[in-house]
């Protein structure tokens, strides 16, 4: 039985990339990448504790002292980037896991039971998709204020919707199985179906998405970052400090530069990862 | 006299169908439609029809897998409609199916321990040697204990199939509705499946309804046939019986059109004119007329009822052929 | 001795990765002679529908045919460029599936799809073209063509859409038709139908079947002669009325025994013992030697050929070196 779940929507822009590569190359890059953030998400606060201010130095070029560079306030780029790092890692991990659970059990619902309650809970998350996620999140980063948790729960407000709608895809393609029939010929209680059953046989698939959905909150929370609306200064959130160097970019790029290298290389480990394990299930599944 | 174990009174399952924005029913599948048919303990009985006859509908309504929208259905005497709640999943344990497609039933995440232990744990039987009760249930169906803890990906058609078997036997159930279940397996494969089923009927004296379009596999496993078309039965009577002594024209038809493994035989095919009709739109009076050589003015009118012929014989029609019994010994 | 439209000579076929290649379908050879409707029998993994899709050059990557010659009316179709065998199908040899909704495109009436095979291969215009399919609808006997053709597939029952796919294949007038499992799918009642329809078709239009199969009935009913297909091998090759009375080789004896007959009563049907081998297995002799009941222990040495028996009859099995008829 060949199940291919359809994710042409949220194809990353890696996949073309990664195509043509040998096996998991992919997959392996995209592992690497977000290893390094984790591990930088942890360490780096602990190797930077305090990025000390130096006005005799502000906006240098990078060099051996700081391989970064220096920022308008002197402080060295590279220590404001490591630290910075774990925010944005932070939130799009928290925010997309968080949004896991709430989304959950919305999408098991509509999905295994159909008819009224899926049209509810459908009708619901599917207007909050007419937005475009950035425009949503501005508005509900008003709500909930711009701190590192304001921003986590924006992304969990802002990615909960289109989850919702994946896990009832899943769900809906598994309800049909006849497993599932089985298991109600036997006598099965519901719980043991939802969670044994179909959970089991969502997490694959679930797991892409949620690798996808990652990136898009980078995305979305260094654009609010960049706008201003994000974390403060000088807690240094990478969009923050892109933003910042906007004003300086035609004496000192490099202010731009490695914070927007940096936004880019953490989406596209997460992109890396989700188009691996896409193409690792479809190629299990196709037997 | 034989003991009643399932009993159908007027069975119907109708699905609605529904066009349109506000989903309004405009008109319903009659996927069974009136039917009234009784199992007896111990024996195999089997149900043969095509695409649109409703046997796969009719097996699942019987153990309650879909509602019945109209009949009873009585289990042992006790009418299993009344019941709910735990009353009603418990009776699981008594009735089991399997299913034909022997990739698509078993879940492709579930080791075969844990497809054996789901139904024990569903019925509150997880405690106690689970381990062995497993290994029991391999060992009735033929595989190796070793098995365990494999995927069903790892196994054959055949031995998924077994595996299934196994599975509906864990509850020590006494009635199974076998759905197709050798249909899709290799001829060889299926004489193996066929026999396992068979001799576990013996051990376990099981109860079986036996669903298939493949008329020689039906007449192998099974003691007493039934014919459906069109959501209704048309006929029933004893295996041998029902293949010699048709009545019905639509179970002639059948019959004659098997291509049968013999080159020498050359048979009186009858071909039926047209294509099998769809139980959302029957003909009036009987379903069968539109297409039957000997079609009157009744039976555009009426629809017949199933009535005794003489030895357990029932058929569905004005006009059937007239029973012959001259000189034949109707093997029980 | 009748003209042979279509001889295979020691045909392979091998799927998969560079360096590790399993063969599917291994040393085949028979020949189809004009107008005779013959039977290619085995069961799953057989190698029976690889060999029909070889024949039609559909063997796609990661499949290939390593070696063996083709020959259709004189021509060698295994080193066919792409585009001479496009103009050869359906013109010369065409092919039926087994399951007539996935092999009709959903989203185009069956006149559209009809005018379109007719357009391609004898240049019909779409007036002539619907004429025309007129014509072989009614041939097929759908009743009310000209309405027929403006329904999509999904409007027409199973049986219908496999007389469209009949029509389709038929509509070049080919020399020889390939029917894959044609009737597996339909219901018994359409089945005898079909498989009328299909026999006064190849008779009227002196056409060559191969009809590839797992239902030894519909082989009796339809073939004149039979091969007998396990494991990727050709292992009996015999006219149909002998093959069933008097079956040579092991496994076409053990898979008629296997088949429960109407009217027969045993206790338990024969079953063979074991399963059958994968292709992937490696086993230097006969691929059917563990299941054999007539076993020999040359059998587990080395793969037998085949050998000529009484005449007509072909058998791939030790115990039939020299023309020896028994096993």
């Amino acid at each position: 039985m060949i199940l291919k779940t359809d994710f042409r929507q949220k194809r990353g822009f890696a996949h073309g990339l990664i195509r043509h590569l040998p096996g998991h190359a992919g997959l392996t890059a995209g592992c690497i990448i977000l290893l390094f953030y984790a591990i930088l998400s942890i360490a780096g606060p602990m190797i930077y504790p305090r990025i000390p201010e130096n006005l005799s130095n502000v906006l240098k070029s990078p060099s051996a002292a700081n391989w970064f560079g220096t920022d308008e306030l002197g402080r060295d780029l590279l220590a404001r980037v490591f630290t910075g790092v774990r925010i944005d890692f932070f939130i799009a991990v928290g925010g997309v896991g968080l949004a896991y659970f709430v989304a959950l059990p919305f999408g098991l619902f509509a999905g295994y039971f159909g008819g009224k309650v899926d049209r509810a809970i459908s009708v619901v998350a599917e207007s909050m998709l007419t937005f475009p996620s950035t425009v949503l999140a501005i508005f509900i980063v008003t709500i909930f204020g711009s701190s590192v948790w304001g921003l986590l729960l924006t992304i969990t407000v802002t990615q909960s919707p289109q989850l919702v709608r994946y896990i009832r895809g899943f769900v809906i393609q598994i309800r049909n199985m006849e497993y599932i029939e089985a298991a109600n010929a036997v006598g099965s209680r519901l719980s043991f179906i939802l969670l044994r059953h179909v959970l089991r046989n969502t997490v694959g698939n679930t797991a892409v998405v949620l690798s996808l959905l990652a990136s898009e909150a980078v995305l979305v929370a260094s654009a609010l970052g960049f706008l201003g609306l994000g974390v403060q200064p000088p807690t240094p959130e990478l969009g923050t400090i892109l933003s910042r160097g906007r004003t300086y970019f035609t004496i000192a790029p490099h202010l731009m530069i490695f914070p927007g290298l940096f936004i880019a290389l953490l989406i596209l480990g997460f992109n890396l990862v989700g188009d691996g394990l896409r193409d690792k299930i479809d190629s299990k599944r196709t037997r | 006299m034989p003991e009643a174990l399932l009993q159908l009174e007027n069975i119907k399952k109708y699905f609605p169908i529904k066009k349109g924005l506000l989903r309004r029913t405009v008109g319903y599948v009659k996927a069974v439609d009136d039917v009234t048919l009784t199992v007896y303990k111990g024996e195999t009985l089997g149900v043969v029809g095509e695409s649109g006859s409703g046997k796969s509908t009719l097996g699942r309504t019987a153990i309650r897998l879909l509602e019945a929208t109209g009949g009873k259905v009585l289990f042992d005497g006790e009418d299993l409609s009344r019941l709910t709640g735990e009353n009603r999943r418990s009776f699981k344990r008594d009735m089991q199916i399997i299913f034909q497609d022997p990739y698509g039933s078993l879940n492709p995440r579930f080791r075969v321990r844990e497809i054996l232990a789901e139904p024990l744990i569903a019925h509150g039987e997880a405690d106690g040697d689970m381990a062995g009760r497993i290994g029991a249930l391999l060992d009735d169906v033929g595989l190796s204990r070793d098995y365990v803890n494999r995927f069903p990906h790892e196994f054959s058609g055949g031995q998924r199939q077994r595996i299934s078997i196994a599975r509906a036997l864990a509850l020590r159930p006494r009635f199974i509705v076998c759905d197709e279940a050798v249909s899709a397996l290799d001829v060889s494969t299926q004489s193996q499946v066929l026999n396992l089923l068979k001799e576990l009927q013996q051990k376990y004296g099981l109860t079986y309804l036996f669903i298939s379009h493949n008329i020689g596999v039906v007449n192998f496993i099974s003691h007493r046939v039934a014919v459906m078309y069109l959501g209704r039965i048309v006929e029933v009577a004893e295996a041998d019986e029902i293949y010699h002594n048709p009545l019905h024209p639509y179970t002639k038809a059948l019959f004659s059109a098997i291509p049968e493994p013999d080159p020498l035989l050359k048979k009186q095919r009858i071909i039926l004119p047209g294509d099998v009709p769809s139980p959302a739109n029957p003909p009036g009076g009987c379903g069968f007329h539109p297409r039957c050589d000997r079609c009157r003015d009744r039976c555009k009118r009426e629809s017949p009822c199933l009535e005794e012929q003489g030895n357990g014989h029932l058929v569905s029609c004005f006009y059937p052929e007239t029973t012959s019994h001259e000189g034949k010994d109707v093997t029980i | 001795m009748t003209k042979q439209i279509l001889q295979i000579d020691g045909l392979s076929v091998s799927f998969g990765q560079m360096g590790e290649r399993t063969t599917v379908v291994k040393d085949v050879s028979f020949s189809v002679g004009e107008g005779e409707i013959i039977g290619l029998v085995g069961e799953s993994g057989s190698g029976k529908s690889v060999t029909a899709k070889a024949v039609m050059g559909m063997i796609k990557k990661p499949g290939a045919i390593d070696s063996g010659s083709i020959l259709f009316r004189d021509r060698e179709l295994t080193k066919l460029p792409p585009g001479e065998y496009r103009k050869l199908r359906c013109r010369e040899i065409s092919m039926i599936f087994q399951e007539p909704m996935t092999a009709l495109n959903p989203v185009y009436t069956i006149g559209e799809q009809f005018a379109e095979t007719v357009h391609t291969h004898l240049g019909y215009q779409k007036k002539q073209a619907l004429e025309y399919g007129v014509q072989m609808l009614a041939k097929v006997g759908i009743s009310m063509p000209e309405t027929r053709l403006r329904q999509y597939p999904h409007e027409l029952s199973g049986g219908m859409r496999q007389r469209m796919m009949i029509a389709i294949a038929l509509s070049c007038s080919p020399s020889l038709l390939i029917a894959d499992e044609p009737t597996t799918a339909l219901d018994v009642t359409i089945q005898a139908q079909i498989l009328e329809l299909m026999k006064d078709l190849c008779h009227q239009n002196d056409m060559s079947t191969i009809v590839v199969t797992h239902d030894m009935g519909v082989v009796a009913e339809m073939c004149t002669r039979v091969m007998v297909m396990y494991a990727g091998r050709i292992v009996e090759i015999s006219p149909v009325e002998e093959l069933f009375a008097d079956p040579i080789h092991p496994y076409t004896g053990a898979l008629l025994r296997s088949i429960p007959r109407i009217g027969e009563h045993p206790e338990l049907l024969y079953t063979i013992p074991g399963s059958i081998m994968t292709p992937g297995q490696r086993h230097a002799g006969c691929r059917f030697s563990p299941r054999c009941d007539w076993r020999l222990p040359r059998c587990d040495e080395a793969e037998p050929p085949i050998f000529a028996v009484n005449g007509e009859r072909q058998v791939r099995c030790w115990r039939c070196e020299g023309g020896a008829a028994h096993a």
